[in-house]
């Protein structure tokens, strides 16, 4: 079994002097043949053994079709990605390629990086030391260049990278997410955000695992990739020694407001940590925050009422149901005034129309154990779990134990009442991680993250997590803050800052 | 106290209590058991058990010994204890299968055990040591360890009050860990004849006649709380109130005889 504990790892590891694993270098390109000329020729000049990677330029529908210059690795190939009506992106390109892959390590390089010779060895050095790393490689933004491959080439040889560029900038609220998180050692739900594209390396195991990009993502595929990540328990390491150049600045800086545009309703849909995107919405979003299994077997209607209804009272985060119970049983013949199974009825009947509950038949009287609960914990997108039975004591407040697990940074929160039922809640990542380490899951909860069980007059009730809504954006801001360069940017802000906290406070 | 500390603590308590006797008076131990799986588990227990002597009476309640049964009491009867077991029809009442069984006792000390509970290889023997150097005429251990199987975690509970308090005279202690001198047994009326509540009879009774009763550390045994197993019902939740320590599934030590 694995025993790092949450998000630790080694210090620092030396770059690997006998590597074997595999490594496909995957770069989505749609046109900019000479851009691709410079990365193909940086890439020759990487330290890690030649005969163990292999590029693909995945060919997205270029008008003139992509060709293999002559400085380029070893092993070289262009994957055409013919285009359909349906068919096209770097997202749909990626996940098309990556599907016929082989290698062990998937490392996705954007066709304007130019990399640093140790680039991929430093990638690489902690993929041979676990299997559970997403490594990001780190860059800084050029707006000129003029060197063409072959002095690319000259340069890299005499151990020029570092000044091929005098003047550059980083993406500064990517590098505060890194600073603010003792370097992903800490990461938070909205740590999602540190997974970019430009330059991240990943299993090819855990990328299927993943299933790869999400398809309905144009752009930002690589943030929702991330979000996914994190809560399946993936360790992320920002690789301070992986450098590269990227050509040109960002088109998020260049175009920010049309990208924001674009890809907010899917945010909002797919990834609930951003739940001021979902702000004075009444839609029904993708992705809920909270999924709750639901053992409605003893379970009075009334109980049952009262706990979806105060999910439900949450517009922003939402929920869905998987409901346990003996269902099969309520088409046999019955009587108004001799119901045994009025309860369970009533349930069902309130249910009827609304597709956010599922319902399982329960497989016998028994109890569910936990290691059986937490195996029906599997929605890849949702950060909270959650377990109820019976006649649910109506002391208990999901929104307090959601309160409980962002305080205690435990990853399973649980009570037990007079009656013996059971409520818990249990946090995605922790989940994540202790599925990926093999063995018990319930077991290593408490192990790899931590765990606390409580009796019920012993659980504060009181506290919801309102207040702490808030703290994601507060540090969203202070790294907007330091972003500002001019003093529309910070009427911008202002702006910006005093709306996301109306709809934030309308809650 | 944490957990370490306590380890210390019954080691060195270990250490001085054995390094004063020189001699074991004799003990029976007295089962009765309804559960085949149970009796398998409780019959690996005591075969390492580190009392070297001791005699086994075996009440065996509503259901007939298998192979596997006969073949672990054989390894027993190797090891030198010596055993009698005797069936029992299901009109039969939990204490008057364990009265039966321990009016046939012959050991000067009698210890009465669960089969569905967990014990570590020291249990008989830390018992005797403490009957001993006390002058108890009851000695038993407090419930300081107790698996609670509908959320599969182990619990620890120590204070300075109630039944999780240690090294104190009390008039209760665990009814699986309660050892016994066979008279005072046998003039409170053993475990009486009732469906439950057979250790309660024991313990009053000896204290009705006068007798002391000490309760000391609970390290070695694990009270299991089974799903809908218990002789009685009473609910689970109020051992976690104020626990000292949580561990998914049986605690892991080799105090507790599991790993």
């Amino acid at each position: 079994m694995r025993t790092s504990y949450r998000y630790s790892r080694p210090a620092s590891l030396d770059i690997i002097k006998r590597p074997n694993l595999k490594v496909a270098v995957v770069i989505a390109c749609r046109d900019g043949q000479d851009k691709l000329d410079l990365v193909l020729a940086a890439l020759k000049e990487q330290t890690y053994p030649a005969a163990l990677f292999t590029v693909y330029i995945i060919d997205d529908g270029s008008e003139k079709a992509l060709v293999l210059p002559k400085i380029r690795p070893l092993k070289t190939k262009i994957i055409k990605f013919k285009n359909k009506d349906q068919a096209w992106g770097k997202t749909l390109a990626t996940n098309y390629a990556v599907s016929t892959l082989k290698e062990d390590v998937l490392w996705f390089l954007d066709a304007d990086m130019i990399v640093e010779p140790h680039h991929l060895a430093h990638h690489m050095k902690w993929h041979h030391n676990a299997d559970d790393f997403v490594v990001l490689g780190w860059k800084r933004f050029v707006a000129e260049w003029s060197y063409s491959p072959e002095l690319l080439t000259s340069e890299l040889k005499a151990g020029a990278f570092a000044s091929l560029h005098k003047t550059s900038e980083g993406k500064e609220s990517w590098e505060l997410l890194i600073k603010g998180t003792d370097e992903l050692r800490k990461p938070g739900l909205e740590s999602f955000r540190a997974l970019v594209g430009a330059t991240f390396s990943i299993t090819r195991k855990n990328w299927n695992s993943l299933g790869g990009y999400n398809p309905v993502f144009t752009t930002g595929e690589d943030n929702e990739l991330g979000w996914r990540a994190l809560l399946a328990g993936l360790r992320f390491v920002p690789e301070r020694e992986a450098l590269s150049w990227h050509l040109g600045i960002s088109t998020v800086e260049v175009h920010t407001d049309a990208v924001i545009a674009h890809n907010r309703p899917l945010f909002a849909n797919h990834v609930p940590a951003l739940s001021y995107l979902r702000a004075n919405d009444q839609l029904t979003w993708a992705i809920a925050e909270n999924y709750v299994v639901a053992d409605c077997r003893n379970m009075p209607a009334e109980s049952f009422k009262n706990m979806v209804n105060e999910f439900f009272a949450d517009e922003k985060g939402q929920a869905r149901f998987l409901l346990i119970g003996n269902w099969k049983a309520l088409s046999a013949r019955y009587k108004i005034t001799g119901d045994s199974l009025k309860e369970l009825r009533e349930i069902k009947r309130w249910i009827a129309g609304d597709s956010r509950f599922t319902c399982e038949e329960a497989a016998s009287e028994k109890k569910l154990l936990i290691s059986e609960i937490l195996k029906r914990f599997n929605e890849p997108s949702t950060p909270f779990f959650y377990y109820t039975e019976g006649a649910i004591d109506p002391v208990v407040r999901f929104g307090a134990l959601r309160h409980r697990i962002s305080k205690s940074g435990n990853g399973f929160e649980g009570v037990v009442d007079s009656k013996d039922q059971r409520t818990f809640i249990v946090y995605a990542p922790a989940l994540g991680r202790a599925n990926l380490a093999g063995g018990y899951a319930y077991r290593n909860i408490q192990e790899l993250w931590g765990m606390r069980w409580h009796e019920i007059s012993q659980f504060d009730f009181s506290k919801t997590l309102s207040s702490n809504n808030l703290i994601p954006l507060v540090g969203i801001a202070i790294r907007a803050a330091k972003r500002i360069r001019k003093p529309s940017d910070f009427t911008k802000l202002v702006k910006k800052t005093v709306h996301v906290l109306k709809k934030t406070i309308s809650k | 106290m944490d957990f370490e500390a306590e380890l210390l603590a019954v080691s060195t308590e270990r250490t001085t209590r054995r390094a004063a006797i020189k001699k074991y008076p004799t003990l029976s131990v007295v089962i009765a058991t309804a559960r085949p799986s149970d009796l398998s588990n409780i019959l690996l227990q005591l075969e390492v058990q580190t009392m070297k002597k001791f005699e086994l009476l075996l009440g065996i309640h509503k259901f007939k010994m298998s192979a596997a049964h006969k073949s672990a009491i054989r390894r027993l009867q190797k090891r030198g204890i010596s055993i009698i077991t005797q069936d029992f029809s299901p009109a039969h009442t939990l204490g008057s299968v364990l009265t039966s069984m321990a009016k046939q006792s012959s050991g000067e000390y009698l210890a009465k055990m669960d089969d569905d509970d967990i014990y570590g290889s020291e249990h008989l023997r830390d018992l005797m040591d403490t009957a001993i150097t006390t002058g108890a005429d009851i000695v038993g251990k407090a419930m300081n360890y107790i698996y609670l199987e509908a959320i599969d975690l182990t619990v620890r509970r120590m204070g300075p009050t109630g039944i999780a308090s240690v090294n104190q005279w009390d008039d209760w202690v665990c009814g699986g860990t309660i050892l016994v001198k066979r008279s005072m047994a046998e003039a409170a009326g053993w475990f009486g004849e009732g469906k439950s509540a057979v250790d309660h009879f024991l313990l009053s009774g000896v204290k009705k006649n006068g007798g002391k009763i000490y309760r000391t550390y609970g390290l070695g045994y694990i009270y299991k709380r089974s799903i809908a197993s218990q002789t009685y019902i009473t609910n689970y939740s109020k051992y976690m109130r104020g626990t000292s320590g949580q561990r998914v599934g049986i605690w892991a030590h080799e105090e507790f005889g599991n790993i």
